[in-house]
């Protein structure tokens, strides 16, 4: 039971948004950092490794508990599988090993074995070790860009969702690191596969992501960083696609929300199609756009994310299409500017 | 009379005490539906119009749900916006939980009673001793007894739930019985210690050490499960069920020792056919105290009571956190849950008093080394919660906190600790 400890660094692309009980973001909350890594290593197990997955109740919640699983052969706790295992194979398994065999004789599925059930304790602890803050001020955001002539105005939403009880300005988060607290076996036997999987790609981790929050690079830290090297133009087993759209001209000084771009093309979809890719209240978009981000260049990335719990895709031509319309309604607009 | 017998009038702009807080939470009426409210303002619906009657009406709403005349929406429409508001167009039970959030745990978002007279009464009547009492105290204990005293910082909200099915947030905080203060149980020290304590066993890769430790575990904490009166049985030869035995064995081993068993230590268990060869395996991993006369056990491996009493710790402070599960199909929150906590910062007091009272024949320098042990392995337990955490959710560092600065042991007679402790500001208290 050798233990293991890794720092891994949340990069964020566009802020975190973690809601508090006052749906404010005081400050980073582990329990939804906690939640997104749980559902991405949902995502990874069920969709890359075809491995078994959460049983869910009527909600789609995770419904795994330890206390009803029963061995489908022989009826016996855990307890005894293990103890049985152990004497069988105790010589040449580590301890961890023969536990994980004996949830997997009982039928646990993977994910709740690791983060944990109802009667079953999560193998992995978090704690947070820094972050940056950030303050976003109303009156910074361009509520127009870049769609002024189609008199798109988010201005109402974005302060009925964002800044409903302070009117000036929101507190964001930046460049979490945490520490992951686990032992040698689940790492090297499930998350470092998991971490290795995601590290050149985008997850989205906390709340408002339809805003343009929470677009997040996680990586392990002292592994190999190159950065932004394959988060440009990428597509991975028809669950996510994102597309980079770089060199925006933009010289308003504010800043742009991707919710601005979503909606924009949003309104353009036709009627039908608007929910089933956008979303809608209780359901979540399988579109989405970053803020505009201000490096060296204005850029923004569009992702597509199709739910692997969830059946409806977005197909490659639709993507191409937001892609498309994303690509020249910004250029158009930086090339008038320029 | 009231229109819903059910009501208990609070007055709920004065908020202030402990008392007050609970029964808001708990007793306070939650009218079912906007329906009911209807009842009152509406005399007639006809055609999905409402009409307002007179002002009787009103009042009578007013008397029976005065937080409605404490918003300041109240007026006919703004009323039933600040509903709508707050997700309530089905029920207004909501509306309590954000009354409770932003008008009587405002914006700092706790609720403080620091200087509740209950508060007061349940540190008193659990016998939690200030520092002058606690040396006077242990004087008048056994040789070789000890009081820890110290005071804690919560790095992270604490969590434990109390099963009252009665209160508006669905996950109570565990109150104490009577006084309904929050607080940490002494039997959940217990058990956080005890586990602390497992992984200092597990850490000794010195073997004697590790055997030390164990009877260390064995002291503070006592034993009375299963395995270990199977164990107690067979080495008193009322038993002779090895199988049964070995199996036990093991099973104290692993589930209440929480060694890590490597393979040396099974094929020692399975080798092992005979009585002697067990007596000697149980003195080389679990006591070397095992005596050749299997009248005397030594009392680490009898049933037996645990040296140490633990004190529960009571807090100050509640605040609110909430989970939000969400659908996995449809990838949004379900339905947020709240969870009532001890906020980060709020600050404890541990107190744990060690008395050997088992120790009585026990030569005066054995019982010394004993303390001593027993002493050091504590506080490193107690360093070592603090970093994982006591509570529920400690996968998310909750529990976590950080001993402050005045951390005294109390002692009858001289007890030294190692100088990495006092390093650690763990100090002897004289007057």
């Amino acid at each position: 039971m050798n233990k293991k400890e890794v720092t891994v660094h949340l990069e964020t692309i566009t802020p975190l948004w973690t809601g508090d009980a006052w749906q404010e973001n005081s400050k980073v909350r582990p329990s939804s950092l906690m939640g997104s890594l749980r559902f991405w290593f949902s995502v990874y197990w069920k969709a890359v490794k075809n491995g078994n997955n959460e049983k869910l109740n009527n909600n789609n919640v995770v419904a795994d508990n330890l206390g009803e699983l029963e061995n489908p052969k022989e009826e016996r706790t855990l307890k005894q599988i293990f103890l049985k295992r152990l004497l069988r194979e105790g010589d040449n398994k580590s301890f961890d090993n023969i536990l994980d065999e004996s949830l997997e004789d009982l039928g646990l599925s993977v994910p709740s074995r690791l983060f944990g059930c109802t009667g079953w304790k999560s193998r992995v602890d978090i704690e947070i070790s820094s972050f940056i803050k950030q303050e976003l001020n109303f009156k910074e955001i361009d509520f127009n860009f870049p769609f002024k002539e189609n008199g798109i105005n988010t201005e109402h939403w974005i302060k009925s969702v964002l800044f409903q009880r302070k009117d000036s300005k929101i507190v964001l988060h930046k460049d979490v690191k945490l520490l992951l607290k686990t032992t040698e076996y689940w790492w090297d036997n499930y998350l470092s596969g998991f971490f290795n999987f995601y590290k050149d790609k985008i997850i989205f981790v906390g709340g408002k992501l339809s805003f343009g929050f929470g677009l997040v690079n996680i990586r392990v830290e002292g592994e190999q960083n190159d950065k932004e090297a394959n988060i440009k133009g990428i597509k991975y087993n028809d669950i996510m696609r994102i597309h980079k759209i770089e060199k925006i001209k933009y010289d308003n000084r504010k800043k742009v929300l991707g919710y601005n771009f979503k909606y924009f093309l949003r309104r353009e979809e036709e009627m039908r199609y608007r929910k089933r890719n956008f979303g809608e209240q209780g359901a979540a978009s399988s579109i989405y756009v970053s803020n505009l981000i201000e490096n060296d260049d204005y850029h923004v990335y569009l992702i597509n994310f199709n739910n692997p719990f969830d059946n409806k895709k977005v197909p490659d031509k639709i993507f191409n299409k937001y892609q498309k319309l994303l690509f020249n309604h910004l250029k158009s607009r930086g090339d008038r500017n320029g | 009379m009231a229109k819903y017998d059910a009501l208990i009038e609070i007055n709920i702009d004065e908020v202030k005490s402990l008392s007050h807080y609970v029964s808001y939470c708990k007793f306070y009426f939650k009218p079912k539906s906007e329906e009911k409210i209807e009842n009152y303002l509406f005399k007639n619906k006809e055609n999905n119009e409402l009409k307002e009657t007179d002002k009787v009406n009103i009042d009578k709403l007013k008397k029976d749900f005065p937080f409605i005349s404490s918003s300041k929406a109240f007026k006919k429409d703004d009323f039933f916006k600040f509903l709508k508001k707050n997700k309530s167009n089905e029920t207004t039970k909501d509306f309590l939980v954000t009354w409770l959030k932003e008008e009587i745990m405002k914006e700092n978002k706790n609720f403080v009673f620091d200087n509740d007279q209950q508060l007061k009464n349940v540190n008193f009547i659990s016998g939690i001793l200030t520092l002058n009492i606690a040396n006077d105290y242990v004087r008048k204990l056994p040789p070789y007894s000890f009081i820890i005293q110290a005071s804690f910082k919560l790095k992270q909200p604490y969590f434990s739930k109390d099963d009252d099915e009665f209160y508006i947030i669905s996950n109570p905080i565990l109150k104490e019985k009577v006084f309904k203060v929050p607080m940490i149980r002494g039997s959940g020290w217990k058990g956080a210690l005890a586990s602390a304590f497992k992984e200092l066993i597990n850490e000794k890769s010195n073997h004697n050490e590790r055997v030390e430790v164990v009877d260390s575990y064995l002291r503070i904490f006592g034993a009375g499960s299963d395995s270990i009166k199977a164990i107690e049985d067979y080495l008193k030869w009322k038993s002779s069920d090895l199988k049964n035995f070995k199996e036990k064995l093991l099973e104290f081993i692993l589930f209440e020792l929480g060694l890590t068993v490597d393979k040396n230590l099974l094929e020692k268990i399975n080798e092992q056919n005979s009585y002697e060869g067990l007596h000697k395996f149980l003195e080389e991993q679990i006591s070397h105290k095992l005596q050749k006369d299997n009248k005397n056990l030594p009392i680490e491996l009898r049933t037996h009571k645990g040296r140490a009493i633990f004190y529960p710790t009571y807090f100050d402070k509640l605040s609110l956190e909430v989970i939000n599960p969400h659908d996995r199909r449809k990838r949004a929150g379900t339905q947020p849950i709240y969870y009532e906590v001890v906020p980060e910062g709020t600050e404890g007091f541990l107190q744990i008093i060690y008395i050997p009272f088992d120790g009585i024949l026990k030569e005066n320098e054995v019982l010394k080394s004993e303390a001593e042990k027993d002493l050091e392995n504590l506080l490193l337990a107690i360093e070592k919660v603090s970093q994982i955490g006591i509570g529920a959710k400690t996968k998310l560092g909750w529990g976590t906190f950080e001993v402050c600065e005045d951390k005294y042991y109390f002692t009858n007679k001289d007890l030294n600790l190692s100088e990495d402790l006092k390093g650690k500001r763990w100090l002897k208290w004289q007057d």
